[in-house]
């Protein structure tokens, strides 16, 4: 895991990074977010809070899954529909980082991937299919906020159209359609009571 | 734990008080439990649909907002269905957790399964199998169990989806006691679940709930439990091993060393019979010699003695023995065709066995003994190993075939077809 240390150019406190290739932290003292820019920091000029809801990873609080112990250093909330899902960014002890997608009990290990050309939103209908891949969900969710650090730089308010695609063996492909373009995360759905906090 | 929150609306068909008992966003309906309106949760809760004729389940040990701990989460009931499918009749209770979402709690008949929705999909259909036909999921192996169609005849409560009275769900099942893995279908979908037996006393503890009537003795799901012969079956399979291989082993390598092997000279006596004297040698004192006498052609067999010199060692007669030593650890068994006798000597020397027989003519119309002797030394007895491999042995089987007849009882019902 790697361990860097800057300050938050808004309150002066120390912002520990645990995640070597953060792109964004929201500094723990008074929530300011603050963009990383290669050894550059840059105050984004807005506050992140989240509010407390119910859930079994923490921030800073190791689990276990599988066997292997993660370490969750950020968290970002989606609102969708009625509802909202979370999205915890947690780094392995090899140092790798992987999305873990929280919605209602229902969880997702995933990873960046390669976009699919030249497909579109409208492309995907409900129960559609794409390279065997079939779509189980879609619809439209904006950031609600943010805590700790992220790989990407994520705004509060980003909208974006996504399209969840399900295969054999538990498989998850999620896209997100946005004006800055196509990403595609792949992963596994997990079973949350094969997770717990690390002693 | 989380937090409960419990809010309350009204009947949007007949005013009466309904408890919301915190299921999450997921939730599409809302069902009165008074009137039987299908509530729209997320419209309002304008009235999808009205089952007035509807009557509450009379065993149902959960009710709405009771709260438990399952597989160490604490889940909320929010929801019910009851379902009826040709004589059985079960409940779905919905149960939610703000941190692990939606399950299921299933109670049949005073058996209880924690079933979840999972994205493992089975290796083959489970619609094409046969009873105990082997299908795969993940790394686990389930053999199938049964398909069959239900109603639903209660809805209460939030549910995660629309269920009315009446509606019908086809369902198969494969088994890997205690766990279940089965799939649903309805007009639009293919579901997939993932349960485990949940021990009653368990689940109605932790719920704070009672049942009214007793369990049915069988379950499908229900793991094979005795709290007798199951641990005495597995304390006799060891037992019985180490007994066969210390059997084996003295009855391969122990069984002594022969000192006299044949067909014994003989003195025949004026009234017909004849008498036998057969000399041989023992230089293993203290340890057990085994004497065979094959009597097969022999009808009559007097006193058996064994003497050294002028010396008795020991002399007996069918199946008791008297020696002159006193020594207790020599035993004889009598057959029709053979008897044995094990006895220890005093001393190393050469000792004489004696009795008289009625004795045979041989083809050159000499008299000669009909009965052949085989004396061996050194020999160490099964005995006692014999008897606890037929002990342990039974134990063991015992055990096997309650647990045998464990598993034809629930195989019973096993169908490939619908009821």
């Amino acid at each position: 895991m790697h361990s860097k240390n800057i300050n938050c150019p808004q309150c002066g406190d120390a912002l520990p990074l645990n995640f070597r290739h953060s792109k964004l932290v929201v500094c723990g003292s008074c929530s300011s977010t603050i963009f990383l820019e290669d050894d550059a920091v840059r105050l984004a000029g807005e506050q992140s809070v989240l509010s407390e809801e119910p859930s079994l990873l923490q921030l800073k609080q190791p689990f276990t899954y599988k066997s292997r112990t993660f370490l969750p250093v950020g968290h970002v909330r989606y609102r969708y529909g009625r509802g909202f899902w979370d999205e915890w960014w947690v780094v392995d002890n090899g140092g790798e980082g992987y999305w873990v997608t929280i919605d209602e009990g229902d969880f997702a290990f995933e990873r960046l991937t390669e976009a699919p050309e030249n497909i579109r939103f409208e492309d995907l209908p409900l129960d559609g299919e794409l390279n065997g891949w079939i779509v189980t969900e879609r619809g439209q969710a904006s950031c609600e906020g943010f805590e700790g650090e992220l790989p990407e730089l994520i705004n509060r308010g980003d909208t974006f159209n996504y399209v969840d695609l399900s295969k054999t063996g538990g498989k998850l492909l999620s896209l997100e359609f946005s004006d800055k373009g196509i990403k595609a995360y792949q992963g596994r759905w997990a079973d949350p009571f094969e997770i717990k906090a690390a002693v | 734990m989380s937090e409960r929150k419990i809010s309350s609306i009204q009947c949007t068909s007949c005013a009466a008080p309904l408890s919301l008992h915190g299921g999450g966003h997921k939730i599409e309906t809302l069902t009165c439990s008074y009137c039987g309106s299908v509530l729209d949760a997320r419209e309002e809760y304008k009235v999808l649909a009205q089952f007035s004729e509807q009557k509450e389940p009379f065993d149902s040990p959960l009710k709405l907002g009771m709260q438990g701990d399952i597989k160490g989460v604490e889940f909320t009931v929010i929801g019910m269905v009851e379902w009826l499918a040709g004589l059985s009749r079960w409940i779905d209770y919905q149960v939610f957790s703000p941190t692990h979402g939606y399950a299921w709690l299933v109670y049949e008949m005073g058996h209880w399964t924690f079933l979840r929705r999972t994205r493992n999909l089975p290796s083959k259909s489970l619609w094409l199998l046969a009873s105990q036909q082997r299908v795969k999921v993940d790394d686990q192996t389930f053999l199938f169990y049964e398909k069959y169609s239900a109603n639903i005849t209660y809805v209460a409560g939030e549910l995660t989806w629309l269920a009315y009275v009446g509606d019908k769900t086809s369902l198969a099942e494969a088994i890997d006691p205690p766990y279940v893995y089965s799939a649903e279908r309805n007009e639009n979908e293919y579901e997939y679940y993932y349960g485990e037996y949940l021990y009653a006393d368990e689940v109605l503890a932790s719920f704070g709930a009672s049942e009214k009537y007793p369990a049915s003795k069988m379950h499908p799901l229900k793991p094979y439990q005795s709290k007798i012969l199951e641990p005495l079956s597995k304390a006799g399979k060891p037992f019985a091993f180490l007994a066969l291989l210390i059997v084996f082993i003295i009855m391969t390598f122990m069984d002594g060393s022969t000192v006299k092997n044949g067909t014994m000279t003989v003195i025949p006596l004026l009234d017909g019979r004849v008498e036998v004297n057969q000399n041989f040698t023992i230089n293993k004192v203290n340890r057990l010699v085994k004497l065979d006498l094959d009597t097969r052609h022999s009808s009559t067999l007097s006193d058996v003695n064994i003497h050294k010199k002028d010396t008795e060692a020991f002399v007996f007669i069918g199946s008791k023995m008297f020696t002159a030593a006193g020594d207790k650890r020599t035993q004889v068994k009598q057959s029709i065709t053979a008897t044995t006798t094990y006895f220890t000597v005093p001393s190393k020397g050469s000792y004489t066995l004696s009795f008289i027989e009625q004795g045979k003519t041989n083809a050159y119309g000499a008299r000669v003994s009909s009965v052949k002797m085989t004396v061996k030394e050194g020999y160490v007895s099964p005995y006692y190993f014999v008897w606890l491999l037929v002990i342990s042995g039974i134990l063991a089987i015992v055990g096997m075939v309650s647990r045998w007849m464990f598993e034809s009882a629930r195989w019973k019902a096993s169908t490939s077809g619908y009821n």
